[in-house]
């Protein structure tokens, strides 16, 4: 009992970024090699936009999943956001300020309603933000009637478009998020409360987390993230669409669970996360490289996906199979014990 | 796990090796674009199998990028990312016009020439649009009408208000079946809103309502079905009574339906056309001769005007529906 | 330093502690004894506000206390190291520690370094060597169980209770807790050890309170008390001779089962079964017995095992299998792996049966009615209704379906695992009458069984199991075995 526990094991984490980061490399040099093109500024610059909407959906989608939940309303709360801002600012007149910030309310307010009909309905959240995403999606149609909103100012343009020090305004919003989203979820008191909701929602009760006011806030910080997108993609697009973002929950998701956290809940950081986006970012852009029939873009995620669920589930089997290992060589103890002692009656 | 990695690493290397081989013939041809929403569909199917076989004529390669559904914004990026790669020329079609524009426009202004096909954008800086003029084509169905059925024809119109293809489309049936049948007359239209149930309930209710009406004509590609529907509803599918539908569309059950002559006829747009002049156009502007183009100096010469595709009347009997009915591969 | 009074709690109508009073002195190590069912783990929840009492008064350092929450009993100095651990696998051990009350610095944010340091200090005041900054989950389960108690110790606990500290961990670490425990109590810190070893329990504690059936039997310090009486505290009450009457004659050997192994939970487990005997399994929770049939129907993976049935090798690949070739085990936990609440009686009853009573892949409805009947005559089914749903039936009449279902199957050998958990005096009769009848008509019937007195009235032969194997084997064929013989095998 005195040996041995000084010594830190190798994290299974760690493992799996310098993995996953080496793969990343190797396809990004692979295909620099073999195409050119790929490590141009433009290509990379383009690279980053492709994925950047997405990426900020999945920072909040890591702390959601982390405390053991999921968020699919993602996708049509960015394209709500997207025509709210544009029907704020062209139809009702009102200044950008104004505009961008009662989307943001009005995207957090969906956050909270997913919240609290998880936490009140006690129903799964896969079901409940499955639904928002269709109402929304509706709703979004329907006060669109299917078309596009355009005629931005340049003020507003410049929240998608505008660049500083020659990077793109959303690329540094996702990069300044994730450095502070990543710094409070490793080291502030109240986002640690999500590895323990994830790990075992009952033990955080008993441990005086409170629960439900947790698990609300996170899906207001995950429907506020995907505003912030929708706002960003209305001015890099100039236009707002319903159809914009289609599916984007899936690549979030897909980001966060490349990205080596568990889906079941209890772990994850925001680290790999971006690790994840990066993977995305890169695969999809070694397709439109080597102009391989794009169909199969989807098929690599989809693997890279269930690579990463197996992943997880081979390190959670791992850990039962310590478990049973340690009971077995307890029965094999007991075993001689019991022929030790001839055996009682 | 380590093991995983490296193993993933290795693949990827070999992979990428493999696909760099294939590929060297590249360096020296010239690659053009096309992006398209709904890729996959056959319509946009017809359209680069167009674009690949003329720029096969002159040794160019190309490729199909966009999204499968209707995120006119995944457009936007894969237009962005043909820029980025470096390609000669960008044939686009627009699932939203504003949504497009930006991309349009920054693909241009690098110097890449860039034009829509099929569905335009009109307040971006594309060198032209290719595709079916909605006037002429709609002309184009009125003439074929009034020839067909003379001053007795009574036209009931299935469509959606308020869209402008749409409106140009009936304007110039109007003028077509004027031109040859000052007789005929548009007696009714109705709002199927686009969807399949909604036009068999209206077409009903119009046939009902006017029992004289003995041709629908479908303004878009939408409500064939529901309104062959209706015309069985009212029995009036078959016999003496018959009346005619005529579609908008080059889908392969209402061609089917053309040849069992369940259909009066179809409009047929040509979307295999709009890949080969989408790619001469984007070659043209790509090579500059001794006069620039006029709109976008440094390019090469296009028209100023868009291109007219020119559609196609099909009617039980032509061999075009045949051929229609065996989608390219791509 | 904490005194219960007159401790009542009822669960709807069913009255699970009446009226217990229990005590624990300052630095002293107490033991809480009992049963399954005999009101160990609702104690422990009302005395540490996760359940709220029905009626008593407990006075926790001298002041009268009602803590209507963890936090609350945490707060005043009461925590309890659950058996099941909670630590979150991928948090560091010091973070566990200090959940919802980290160090933080200036800038509001976790201060590792002085939680590391913090941890340090009770790790070494607990005289233990584990690093605070390792991952919780790399830890072993029984380093994880110190953590647990770190925890505690951490929230300034006066008493700690420990429900069943030791299930999972080797002999090695037990030392190792033993030694924290009486670390602890030297230090003046309370601790209630819940535990059903009696080794274990003579060999650390200072009294030991046995409760039985929601009632306390008594308290003794440990010194002057002996491992007979506290068992005979544990088990004493009569057997009631509302059991069937016992094989009337019991013949050749229908199922043999030999070297029955699940990895991690039962070793080389071999017995016989007879015709027209009924076999009973007992053991306390955790020893292995449930574990044993779920392997022997391949439900979950053995290790190994070989079964003859009338003489002839069998294999029994799956439960699917096992119950093709006659060997049907239905489920302790009724409600996930028995019934199908949603559907009807004709349904649930004819799930076994869907090949047999099928008519070109379609279900015969007719039939399966027809049978469904028929059970539902013999068994006294209420309401007689085939068409009734299964989750409007009581507890007693869902068993009873359960156990249609099973024999709707034509069963050559019955495992029934709890066949009585949850159900009323009448309904238990008739369903160990129809087990005995079952018996008498050649099927295999074993039982298995957390109460004592139902498998001794029940069996004419008593398997005893104990850490996942047969710790013995006792003849109960007169009906003259007592508890006392059986728990004696059944504890360590």
């Amino acid at each position: 009992m005195k040996t041995g526990f000084r010594k830190a094991r190798l994290n299974i984490n760690t493992i799996q970024y310098v993995g996953l980061a080496l793969v990343i490399l190797a396809i990004a040099f692979g295909f620099q090699a073999a195409f050119g093109n790929v490590m141009t500024t433009a290509n990379l610059r383009v690279m980053a936009m492709n994925m950047v909407f997405e990426g900020i959906m999945a920072l909040g989608m890591t702390f959601v999943i982390i405390m053991g939940g999921i968020d699919l309303s993602v996708a049509s709360v960015f394209a709500f956001g997207e025509i709210l801002v544009a029907k704020l600012m062209v139809q009702a007149g009102l200044p950008v300020p104004v505009a961008v910030v009662l989307t943001l309310i009005t995207c957090a307010g969906i956050g909270a309603l997913n919240g609290v009909m998880i936490v009140m309905l006690r129903v799964h959240p896969l079901i409940i933000t499955l639904g928002t995403l269709l109402t929304l999606r509706g709703i979004n149609l329907a006060i669109t009637d299917g078309k596009s909103i355009s005629g931005f100012s340049e003020g507003f343009l410049w929240l998608g478009q505008g660049r500083i020090f020659g990077v793109d305004f959303p690329i540094i919003f996702f990069s300044v998020t994730a450095l502070i989203l990543g710094l409070l979820l490793a080291h502030h008191r109240y986002f640690r409360q999500l590895y323990f909701i994830g790990g075992s929602e009952r033990a955080a009760r008993f441990s005086g987390v409170n629960v439900s006011r947790v698990k609300i806030s996170i899906y207001v910080l995950s429907s506020t993230l995907a505003g912030c997108a929708g706002i960003m993609a209305a001015a890099k697009y100039g236009a707002a669409h319903w159809g914009h973002g289609n599916a984007s929950e899936l690549k979030a998701i897909a980001s966060v669970a490349i990205g080596g956290a568990d889906i079941m809940g209890g772990s994850g950081t925001i680290f790999g996360t971006v690790l994840g986006v990066i993977f995305l970012a890169v695969v999809h852009n070694a397709f439109v490289t080597s102009a391989v029939n794009t169909f199969w873009y989807d098929v690599v995620n989809g693997v890279m996906l269930l690579l990463a669920v197996l992943i997880s589930r081979f390190i959670a089997r791992q850990n039962t199979q310590k478990l049973k290992a340690l009971r077995q060589s307890k029965l094999d103890q007991s075993q001689h014990y019991q022929t030790s002692k001839g055996g009682k009656p | 796990m380590m093991k995983l990695g490296t193993r993933l690493a290795a693949v990827t290397v070999a992979v990428s090796t493999l696909l760099g081989s294939a590929s060297y013939a590249q360096d020296t041809q010239e690659h053009y674009g096309m992006v398209v929403f709904l890729k996959g569909s056959e319509f946009f199917n017809w359209s680069y199998a167009g674009f690949q076989d003329a720029a096969a004529t002159v040794g160019a390669t190309t490729e199909l990028q966009g999204p499968a559904d209707w995120d006119a914004s995944a457009e936007a990026r894969a237009v962005d990312q043909l820029v980025a790669k470096g390609v000669k020329g960008i044939a686009v079609t627009a699932g939203d016009a504003d949504t497009l524009a930006g991309s349009i426009n920054a693909a241009m202004a690098a110097g890449v020439p860039t034009l829509t096909f099929d569905s335009d954008s009109p307040n971006s800086d594309r060198l032209l649009f290719v595709g079916t003029n909605n006037y002429n084509a709609g002309f184009a169905a009125g003439k074929a009408i009034g020839e067909e059925h003379g001053d007795e024809a009574r036209v009931g119109v299935s469509l959606i208000p308020g869209l402008d293809s749409i409106t140009s489309r009936l304007e110039g049936f109007k003028a077509g079946l004027a031109s040859v049948a000052p007789g005929a007359q548009i007696v009714a239209t109705v709002n199927d809103e686009g969807d399949l149930q909604k036009a068999e309930t209206v077409n009903t209710a119009m046939l009902q309502a006017n029992p004289e009406i003995n041709v629908i004509f479908c303004a878009h590609g939408n409500p064939a079905t529901g309104a062959l529907s209706a015309t069985r509803n009212v029995g009036r599918m078959e016999g003496a009574n018959k009346i005619s539908v005529l579609a908008w569309s080059l889908d392969v059950p209402i061609l089917q339906g053309i040849e069992d002559g369940e259909y009066g006829a179809t409009v047929a747009q040509n979307p295999y056309m709009m890949g080969v002049m989408s790619f001469w156009m984007l070659w043209s502007a790509a090579h500059p001769t001794q006069f620039d183009s006029l709109t976008s100096p440094g390019m090469g010469q296009v028209p100023t005007a868009d291109l007219d595709t020119g559609v196609k009347i099909l009617r039980q009997g032509d061999p075009a529906v045949q051929a229609l009915m065996s989608p390219p591969k791509i | 330093m904490l005194k219960a009074t007159g401790i009542t709690k009822s669960f709807h109508t069913n009255m699970v502690l009446h009226g217990v009073d229990f005590d624990v002195l300052p630095g002293e190590v107490h033991a809480l004894i009992g049963e399954n069912g005999a009101g160990k783990s609702t104690l422990v929840n009302i005395l540490s506000g996760n359940l709220s009492r029905d009626t008593g008064t407990v006075l926790f350092d001298g002041q009268e206390v009602d803590f209507a929450h963890p936090l609350d009993a945490m707060r005043a100095g009461v925590s309890v190291v659950h058996q099941e651990l909670s630590l979150v696998p991928n948090a560091s051990v010091a973070e566990n520690i200090y959940l919802r009350r980290e160090k933080t610095n200036a800038f509001g944010l976790n201060d590792w370094p002085a939680m590391f340091k913090a941890a340090t200090e009770i790790f070494q005041r607990m005289g233990v060597d584990i690093d605070p900054r390792a991952l919780a989950g790399s830890l072993s389960v029984g380093m994880q169980q110190l953590v647990e108690v770190a925890k505690a110790i951490a929230l300034n606990a006066k008493l700690i209770f420990m429900d069943e500290p030791t299930s999972s961990l080797s002999e090695k670490e037990i030392q190792e807790l033993y030694g924290v425990v009486n670390d602890l109590k030297a230090q003046g810190l309370s601790i209630v050890f819940i535990s059903h070893k009696l080794t274990e329990l003579f060999a650390i504690s200072d009294r030991i309170t046995v409760l039985r059936d929601g009632k306390l039997v008594g308290t003794r310090p440990t010194k002057q008390a002996s491992p007979e009486e506290i068992i005979s505290m544990m088990v004493g009450r009569h057997l009631n001779d509302l059991y069937p009457p016992r094989a009337k004659s019991i013949g050749e050997v229908i199922f043999k089962c030999r070297d029955l192994s699940l990895f991690g939970a039962v070793k080389d487990v071999s017995f016989d079964l007879r015709r027209g005997e009924i076999l009973g399994i007992a053991g306390l929770i955790g020893s292995g017995r449930t574990e044993a049939m779920r392997a022997l129907i391949n439900a979950d993976r053995r290790l190994s095992g070989t079964f003859e049935l009338n003489g002839q090798a069998v294999t029994l690949d799956d439960p699917a299998d096992a119950m093709e070739k006659g060997v049907i085990y239905v489920s302790e936990d009724r409600k996930s792996q028995g019934v199908f609440l949603d559907y009807d009686m004709v349904r649930n009853i004819g799930a076994s049966t869907l090949d047999r009573q099928s008519r070109a892949g379609m279900e015969n409805r007719k039939s399966m009615r027809q049978s469904a009947l028929k059970f539902i005559r013999e068994m006294d089914i209420r309401p007689a209704r085939p068409g009734t749903r299964v989750v409007d039936l009581s507890g007693g009449n869902q068993q009873k379906v359960l156990l249609a279902k099973a024999l709707n199957a034509r069963p050559k050998v019955l495992i029934v695992d709890e066949p009585t958990r949850g159900v009323d005096v009448g309904a238990k009769s008739l369903i160990h009458k129809q087990l005995r009848r079952l018996a008498d008509e050649g099927i295999g019937v074993i039982v298995v069984s957390s109460e004592l007195p139902e498998v001794l009235g029940m069996s004419d032969r008593l398997l005893v199991f104990r850490n996942g194997t047969v710790a013995s084997q006792l003849d109960n064929n007169d009906g003259s075995l007592t508890p006392e013989s059986v728990m004696a095998s059944a504890v360590d």
